[in-house]
């Protein structure tokens, strides 16, 4: 258990010595989302079962966090360390791809979950703000599942992008240009019943629309597809995400750029 | 057991081979320099040994344990030196060392971390990122790093490149003491005269093959010649050699093979001991082997 205790311990204080782009980012970015849409334009949009959007938005706004930083979390530390050459430890020591896959994936999951503390935080003082309660959720266990199975899952994908990945460059297609585009059509933003039924039958293509659904399911007790399903769906998204991470870590060179 | 064995040991790269089929052993306790010009494949078989990279064909055995079949244990058994300077981001000096040793599934190595800092007087900088360290210190941290868990075989990969005399010193002086504890060592370098002065055996690469394994003496002694001038006492005394390279009226040049002795070449020349005023002798150098085998290896 050292060497996994380790590497877990280092990931964790990698991520704590950048608090200020791991932790207040996300800080600041879900204050505006709940400031300008929220508390903005929020008035203006229904929500399909007379939530306010405020609290419609909340849910959706901590799975994305989990999701964003849970992915970033093993994929930035691989390429920084490719660049600094120190990934090399991870091979040359005897660290063995199950630990080094394991102790990343749970750093990056503790890192989502302490994200999703911090947006939930600063959701209940615009809750408090705006009508003058906090917001429980409904389902809590429930909640911490869906949230520990996402940061843990797209950990996964982090390390397997992260590992293969030879810029940041790259990096960056692969969270700007998939993983955000998928948050954002996986209704963060608005709810399935609101759309077209082609759309509703697209959106349930979308892995990420089951995260979501799952969360606010949690809070709001609404949830636009069957929780068994849910469930189901993201459990199988686990297995195939740790069996590719697995894969990744065997078949990896882990050289400095 | 023996400490490291390569047998046949093959890497290509597409249709280039980086290593092509060399056979080596380390003795217990021996220091062995692996020298070779650049792209002779000195630093790709360090990083098979290492794990690095998989070697196409052949076997590396570690204190008689297969790398491709005991991997974890034969990582526990090496210290790894790589020839780039390594950076380390976020972490200080202190840190790196608790990870390292942490990889290794040491738990409390405070006084071993210790020891190794004062060692290579790295204590002052405990508490610093290695970030900013200047590239001297950042190469002693990778030797601390790679003797954080007390290898018994530890690889140097030109571990004194780009640092001043005073430290190049110092790093040869601590890795003569820790073989004086019983660390097998083997190193590349391109200071032949410290591999000279420091490895008890040398292997030459080049191409990927080994052109020559043997006693740095021995290596010396086989391919190289000894520059001998003997003063006359009478100028202009008639000698007759097969060796002489340069005569003057009061002094006469011999290159003479290094294995010949001083005493064979009085009696080849057939020299009056009363006639030599005085003998100055430079001996071959590791560099002139280097050279030589080389050299016989093109033609």
């Amino acid at each position: 258990m050292i060497p996994f205790n380790t590497l877990l311990k280092k990931e964790i204080t990698r991520f704590i010595k950048v608090a200020g782009q791991s932790l207040l980012t996300p800080l600041v970015t879900s204050f505006l989302y709940l400031l300008i849409f929220g508390i903005g334009i929020g008035e203006q949009i229904k929500t399909g079962d007379n939530t306010s959007y405020l609290v419609f938005l909340i849910p959706g706004l901590i799975m994305m966090g989990v999701l964003n930083n849970s992915f970033m979390n093993p994929s930035f530390s691989l390429m920084i360390s490719k660049i600094y050459g120190d990934i090399e430890d991870l091979k040359t020591s005897p660290l063995t791809p199950t630990i080094i896959v394991w102790s990343m994936t749970l750093a990056a999951t503790i890192r989502g979950l302490i994200v999703a503390l911090v947006i939930f935080l600063v959701g209940q003082v615009f809750s408090i703000l705006k009508f003058q309660q906090f917001i429980f959720p409904s389902h809590i266990f429930m909640l911490i599942f869906i949230l520990s199975f996402a940061g843990m899952t797209f950990g996964l994908i982090g390390f397997s992008v992260g590992i293969f990945a030879r810029s940041f460059e790259k990096l960056n297609v692969i969270s700007q240009f998939i993983i955000l585009p998928l948050t954002y059509l996986g209704g963060v933003f608005f709810s399935l019943s609101n759309l077209h039924p082609f759309w509703q039958f697209c959106s349930k293509l979308n892995p990420i629309f089951y995260y979501i659904n799952a969360a606010r399911y949690s809070f709001l007790n609404v949830s636009d597809t069957s929780i068994t399903k849910t469930v189901f769906i993201t459990f199988l998204f686990f297995i195939i995400s740790y069996i590719i991470a697995l894969i990744s870590a065997h078949k990896a060179s882990y050289k400095h750029l | 057991m023996i400490p490291l064995e390569i047998n046949n040991l093959v890497k290509k790269y597409g249709k280039f081979s980086a290593v092509d089929g060399i056979s080596f052993d380390l003795k217990k306790g021996e220091i062995f320099g692996l020298l070779g010009p650049n792209g002779a494949g000195k630093t790709t078989t360090i990083s098979i040994i290492s794990t690095l990279e998989d070697a196409t064909s052949g076997s590396v055995k570690v204190f008689g344990k297969n790398i491709k079949q005991e991997p974890v244990e034969v990582k526990r058994l090496l210290g790894i030196v790589p020839q780039e300077i390594i950076s380390h981001g976020f972490f200080t000096v202190e840190e790196i060392l608790k990870f390292q040793s942490g990889f290794y599934g040491i738990k409390n190595n405070k006084d071993w971390i210790d020891y190794v800092l004062d060692k290579l007087e790295l204590s002052a900088y405990r508490n610093k990122q290695a970030n900013h360290l200047s590239g001297g210190y950042k190469r002693r941290l990778l030797v601390a790093k790679a003797l954080i868990h007390k290898p018994k075989l530890l690889i140097l990969d030109e571990p004194t490149a780009g640092v001043d005399i005073d430290l190049r010193q110092k790093i040869w002086e601590f890795i003569k003491s820790l073989n004086e504890e019983g660390i097998t060592i083997l190193l590349t370098t391109h200071y032949l005269e410290e591999a000279e002065r420091l490895c008890d055996r040398i292997g030459i690469i080049s191409f990927g093959k080994i052109l020559q394994i043997d006693k740095t003496q021995k290596l010396i002694e086989n391919y190289t010649s000894r520059n001998i001038t003997i003063y006359l006492k009478n100028p202009g005394t008639r000698i007759t050699s097969k060796y002489i390279i340069k005569e003057d009226r009061d002094f006469i040049v011999f290159d003479v093979p290094g294995n010949v002795s001083i005493s064979e070449l009085i009696n080849e020349t057939s020299i009056d001991l009363s006639q030599i005023k005085d003998i100055k002798i430079r001996e071959g150098s590791l560099e002139d082997a280097f050279r030589t085998i080389l050299i016989n290896n093109k033609t």
